[in-house]
């Protein structure tokens, strides 16, 4: 299993550091030039959610990997090059592990660089210049607690984790059972969330427990968060177990 | 290694691939996988290195099943004609991720063999000739020293020195390394002398499984007057007639000694044309 893990973690290394690197190159490029727009610009608020670009790659990822059509290092390629099943799904999740771990610490550092120059307060960057502002935060900086480094570096994996795993989820049904199920299972789970949505004490309750989640981000939120993402990723593998290769 | 396969059936919705097939391979030697398009090679071949699954049957090696088996696929490397792997991705990663999975990785020859096809390793797979993507793959297939390495028409867009070059290295490394090599081409004139053994499959059914002596043996041609080529070949076999005024030349499975009895100078038949009678005539 060893040697499987070791193959596949370092291909899909070898693939996709320079989609990463790309990614947090443009993304950098990005939050340089706003601030550059509102230093010589009046009138310019500007706030970016340094994460969120962050999650939405997150859900693209998994569908770059499990793909039959992608030209990049896939499921596929790995199992044609005598990785079993199991290996390859290990394999995804640690690298996902991996590169989530390491997004967040990037996303952090981030701000950090920005924090020595700007003033840093409560995980928010932030810059004033007569009408124009400057701001750098990330998604739990909209909740009204204090939150310390920990925290926001949890909060920031547990989300990209989860939105990782569920990813993983859409992109094997679609990718194993085709555009038809997928859509059927997607259309389902609409309905389903609009008739919950529908009923007041249901969207109570939401409203309560992302509330909950929100103002105690702390390590109990994150270990159910975490401890579900692994059931959901470890119940994904009844979907690809049985994955041909063509 | 041992490969047995017990009843072997494929079914793609209403159509069989393979039927029914029945054969044990058990020796290190170089097999030819042969027949027409649609015969059932690759579906054979994509069962056997676990990349898909029967319908029905066994294919067991070594008493065990190949799919999602890693005991068993780590000795098995399948190269194919194309998408063997990511066309976005640089060949020196290609071959560094091989050498990890493949646990006899032979370097030295990749190294060399890089030399002999003249590969721009720093440069992606997309930026590869056709032939140049097959010769990727073919030194793939010969450096993991797989006990069981598999060639499904490996050498698309190569040129003729390509291909010799694979042939002679593949004969080398044989000689070096013993193993189950079974190479499914359709270039068959140009490798039917590496064969040891031949498998011939027709609509998905297995019609042939015999030695290549056995097999080069099996028929012959003859050529004579065409009374008296017409008089021999009464009750036998003909796999093919062909006349030009009164010279007659018939292609026969068998009767080569009845053939030398009746003054008849019989040649021998190439694999290649065999293969061609053999899965075009009913009841062969």
């Amino acid at each position: 299993m060893m040697t499987e893990l070791k193959g596949t973690f370092c291909g899909l290394f070898l693939q996709y550091r320079f989609t990463y690197l790309v990614f947090w190159l443009i993304l950098v490029f990005f939050i340089s030039a706003t601030f550059i727009i509102v230093f010589f610009i009046d009138g310019i608020y500007s706030v970016i959610t340094l994460s969120a670009p962050l999650y939405i790659l997150s859900i693209i990822m998994p569908w770059l990997l499990i793909s039959q059509k992608n030209k990049y290092l896939t499921v596929y390629h790995l199992v044609k090059s005598s990785v079993s099943r199991l290996g390859v799904y290990i394999g995804i999740g640690l690298f996902f592990l991996f590169t989530s771990i390491i997004n967040v610490l990037i996303v952090q550092a981030i701000k950090g660089v920005f924090g020595l120059i700007f003033t840093y307060e409560n995980g928010t960057v932030s810059y004033v210049k007569g009408d124009s502002s400057y701001i750098l935060t990330d998604i739990i900086s909209y909740s009204s607690i204090q939150t310390s480094i920990w925290q926001e570096l949890i909060v920031d994996f547990t989300i990209v984790m989860f939105l990782t795993v569920v990813s993983v989820v859409f992109a094997t049904i679609f990718n194993r059972f085709g555009k038809v199920v997928g859509y059927s299972i997607v259309g389902s789970i609409v309905i389903l969330f609009i008739i919950v949505m529908s009923t007041g004490t249901a969207n109570e309750t939401i409203v309560k427990t992302v509330s909950f989640i929100v103002d105690r981000a702390g390590f109990y939120y994150a270990y159910i968060v975490i401890l579900l993402s692994i059931f959901i990723f470890c119940f994904n593998y009844i979907f690809l177990r049985k994955l041909v290769v063509k | 290694m041992k490969i047995e396969v017990k009843g072997l059936t494929k079914r793609y919705g209403k159509h069989k691939a393979i039927k029914n097939l029945n054969f044990i391979m058990d020796q290190p030697k170089i097999y030819g996988l042969l027949g027409r398009n649609g015969a059932g090679k690759t579906t054979f071949m994509d069962i056997l290195a676990g990349f898909n699954v029967q319908s029905d049957g066994q294919l067991l090696i070594n008493e065990e099943t190949p799919f999602n088996n890693r005991h068993i696929t780590k000795n098995i490397c399948l190269i194919k004609e194309n998408d063997n792997f990511p066309e976005e991705m640089k060949v020196k990663h290609i071959f560094k991720m091989c050498r990890i999975l493949y646990e006899n990785w032979d370097q030295g020859l990749v190294d060399e063999l890089v030399q002999v096809y003249r590969l721009p390793i720093h440069k992606k797979l997309k930026t590869y000739s056709k032939g140049m993507a097959s010769a990727v793959g073919i030194i793939v297939g010969l450096a993991s020293n797989a006990p069981i390495t598999l060639f499904d028409e490996p050498y698309i867009g190569l040129d003729a020195a390509g291909r010799k070059t694979f042939y002679d290295v593949l004969l080398a490394q044989y000689e070096e390394n013993e193993r189950m090599i079974v190479l499914s081409t359709h270039l068959i004139d140009e490798v039917s002398l590496l064969f040891e053994e031949v498998l011939i499959l027709r609509e998905g059914e297995l019609i042939v499984h015999e030695t290549a002596d056995e097999l080069r043996t099996r028929a012959c041609r003859i050529t004579g007057d065409v009374d008296q080529v017409n008089a021999f070949i009464e009750g036998k076999q003909v796999l093919e007639e062909k006349q030009i005024g009164h010279l007659k030349t018939v292609t026969l499975l068998g009767a080569r000694s009845e053939a030398e009895a009746a003054g008849f100078e019989p040649e021998g038949v190439a694999i290649q044309d065999l293969m061609i009678y053999l899965t075009e005539k009913e009841g062969a």
